[in-house]
């Protein structure tokens, strides 16, 4: 059986603009890659162990892993997870279909699409998570409306320098 | 007046941006990103990857010949991070613990084997001969390169965060 499309849609203000709805998915990207980084899966808890097999294997020594699980061997599946679609008021973040680093991150996903018991979810949002996701959403909706008052203070600014030449 | 704090304001704020950007591109940042590359080609090659050129996806190395096989199983020094039939560019691992910064540039770093091994056969050899014969390894995959993208957007935001910029 093939590997599952692994991606995730977001629901973002639809008053963003394209480069700041980017923004917000790098942003979220960087976010689970950290998370992912520091042991945590997408519900904020520990990924299950490692297998005693794969601890003692040479593949482990040589990319000086320690007991904490970050599923990072070589780091490539992480560094492709990408922003894949912007849509009005979502997008669409995970990995190039039918990628090496999908089949991976499926692998993790899925446990092997159940030949594996052992499932390590690092793609999305759940349970305290979505707390973080709305709060990074939150920091670029205050970015949005900084934008703004730049945009105001500027146009003040304008009238201000007319009033002046008169 | 009010025109004038603006100004001061935007200025201030343009010359802290721009000491953070040429801090971020400086010889210091350079390194560290240099140190970061060099750990990536060690051990994704000890892991048996080769790349055959920039930007390009990595692939298995060649295998060893039988002959070759033969004699590192009964080669004493044998590396502890390979073995006998492990294709790895490993050995007694001096070729790729040998890897380190030659130059930095204003926009690059240059990267190589540096002096010998215990038996006083010089690294770059080693390094030019397993190039010629296929095991292509100094150069960075695609995902090595968003690596290294994502390393040095990582530092870019620590000292935007600590100049108060971000």
């Amino acid at each position: 059986m093939g590997a599952d499309w692994q991606k995730i849609e977001i629901s973002i203000p639809s008053d963003l603009s394209e480069n700041e709805k980017l923004a917000l998915g790098e942003d979220v990207i960087e976010y689970m890659r950290k998370r992912t980084e520091s042991g945590k899966d997408n519900k904020g808890g520990s990924f299950p162990k490692y297998s005693k097999e794969y601890m003692k294997s040479l593949d482990f020594k040589i990319a000086g892993k320690s007991s904490r699980v970050d599923l990072t061997q070589t780091g490539d599946m992480l560094a492709d997870i990408e922003v894949l679609d912007i849509k009005k008021n979502k997008l669409v973040i995970g990995f190039e279909k039918g990628s090496l680093s999908n089949d991976k991150a499926d692998g993790h996903i899925t446990g092997w699409q159940g030949r594996s018991e052992t499932k390590r979810p690092f793609l999305g949002f759940e349970g305290s998570e979505k707390e973080k996701l709305k709060s990074i959403i939150k920091k670029h909706e205050n970015v949005e409306k900084k934008d703004l008052l730049l945009k105001s203070l500027a146009w003040l600014s304008g009238r201000d320098l007319k009033r002046g030449k008169k | 007046m009010a025109k004038n704090r603006n100004s001061e304001a935007i200025e201030r704020f343009v010359a802290r941006l721009n000491s953070v950007i040429e801090e971020a591109t400086g010889p210091n940042e350079m390194r560290q990103i240099g140190g970061f590359i060099i750990k990536k080609i060690a051990i994704r090659t000890q892991l048996g990857y080769g790349v055959s050129e920039n930007l390009s996806e990595k692939s298995k190395l060649k295998p060893l010949s039988t002959n070759y096989i033969e004699q590192r199983k009964v080669f004493s020094s044998l590396s502890g991070l390979t073995t006998p039939k492990r294709s790895n560019l490993t050995r007694t691992g001096s070729m790729l613990e040998s890897l380190k910064i030659k130059a930095i540039g204003k926009n690059s770093i240059s990267i190589g084997p540096d002096g010998s091994d215990m038996f006083g056969v010089s690294n770059s050899s080693k390094a030019f001969w397993q190039e010629k014969a296929g095991r292509i390894f100094l150069r960075l995959s695609i995902q090595e390169v968003k690596q290294v993208r994502i390393f040095w957007l990582r530092t870019f935001s620590d000292l935007l965060k600590a100049k108060k910029l971000r």
